[in-house]
């Protein structure tokens, strides 16, 4: 992608174009001015001419390496767990919620954690309590997926994996 | 109520609320046409976004399963299918942040493309379709998640802007460097991307 220097001053206006090689690079570039406006630069880009190659075969490399045939019947098995309630070992399996998550989704894992330690006797024998518990938890997850969250929680409610609670907590080393 | 903290959807009515509404009563059936109707994109994405084929339906999975449990807090602010994707991609995230703490020593290193071709047309064509995998691995998170969103996902634009959370001139930048890359390893070229990024 190397230009000719002479085209590439300082205010690159190939910069510009991005968008427009973008588009035209997996053919949604559907605005006539726009492409006519694209068609006069790469008439004297080389740089921009190569970058739109790229753009294309990356694009049909992509587009055509990742078919997918759904396995059989999963639809069904699906719509099938949504319906069974989860086994509250199942909705145990909290994620490790960063703080960062949001203070109601902490509250709630934390008082279902209490009450999880507080009643671990009854486990072995009667489910009743632990619905209630498992219903705080699905509550506190259900906080983490709406959709009102603002970008930062989004980003931070990846589930934070740099915590393992269950493990000896050996290898704190974090993710990448 | 809630202010647009995000590149808001097309604005036109999601033609999945009808099922949506149905699956949040507890319809079965609607949950199953829903899946139907997204399993390919939701597999694809994961696949595209952990680069195992197995792995994907696995994550997709769990992602249709959170989706479908949370569903009473789907507000729709946007598409259903946009907030579906997001949990898609912040579950696939999960999932490569757990492989990579399992095999610390695998990840980082360099990725092999050079695959020597050979035998028949198919044998070709897996070994291609293996290299492109491999060389979107080599890809950052970021540029990965939004090629993948558009180039095999086939989101607009905007949608992939509204799934990510940031402005779609960010989306454009990530798409044409991530092209870049991925083009760039699949052909051993060694220039550098210049001053364009
Ligand atoms: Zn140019």
């Amino acid at each position: 992608m190397t230009a000719p220097p002479d085209l590439h001053h300082d205010a690159d206006p190939c910069e510009a174009l991005i968008a427009l090689l973008v588009r035209a690079g997996d053919g949604s570039l559907d605005d006539a001015g726009d492409r006519a406006r694209l068609d006069r630069h790469l008439a004297s880009c080389a740089a921009c001419r190569e970058a739109l190659e790229a753009q294309q075969a990356a694009h049909v490399a992509l587009a055509t390496s990742f078919d997918v045939e759904p396995p059989l019947g999963f639809a069904t098995r699906i719509a099938a767990q949504v319906q069974a309630p989860a086994s509250w070992f199942d909705r145990f399996d909290f994620r490790q919620w960063t703080w960062r998550a949001g203070p109601v989704a902490a509250g709630l894992a934390l008082a279902a954690w209490l009450i999880a330690a507080s009643s671990e006797t009854t486990i072995a024998s009667a489910g009743g309590d632990l619905a209630t518990v498992a219903d705080a938890v699905v509550a506190a997850e259900a906080v983490l997926w709406s959709d009102a969250m603002d970008e930062a929680d989004l980003v931070s409610l990846a589930w934070d994996d740099t915590v393992q609670p269950d493990t000896t907590g050996g290898d704190e080393a974090g993710a990448q | 109520m809630v202010p647009p903290a995000r590149p808001s959807d097309t604005g036109e009515p999601d033609p999945d609320e009808p099922l949506v509404a149905r699956a949040r009563r507890g319809d079965e059936g609607a949950v199953r046409l829903l899946v139907d109707r997204y399993q390919r994109r939701v597999i694809g994405l994961a696949w595209g976004l952990v680069g195992d084929h197995a792995d994907a339906e696995d994550v997709a999975q769990e992602a249709f399963l959170r989706a479908f449990r949370s569903l009473r807090t789907f507000r729709g602010q946007s598409r259903f299918r946009t907030w579906l994707f997001q949990i898609a991609i912040n579950t696939a995230r999960t999932h490569r942040r757990t492989r990579a703490r399992r095999q610390e020593e695998a990840v980082g290193g360099s990725i092999d493309l050079d695959t020597t071709a050979g035998g028949g047309s198919l044998e070709q064509a897996v070994i291609a379709r293996d290299r492109i995998h491999r060389a979107l691995e080599t890809l950052p998170a970021d540029l990965r998640e939004a090629v993948v969103l558009r180039d095999v996902n086939g989101l607009d634009y905007r949608e992939i802007a509204a799934a990510l959370g940031v402005p779609i001139g960010t989306v454009e930048s990530r798409i044409f460097r991530g092209r870049a890359r991925l083009r760039q390893a699949l052909t051993h070229e060694p220039h550098d991307q210049g001053a364009r990024r």
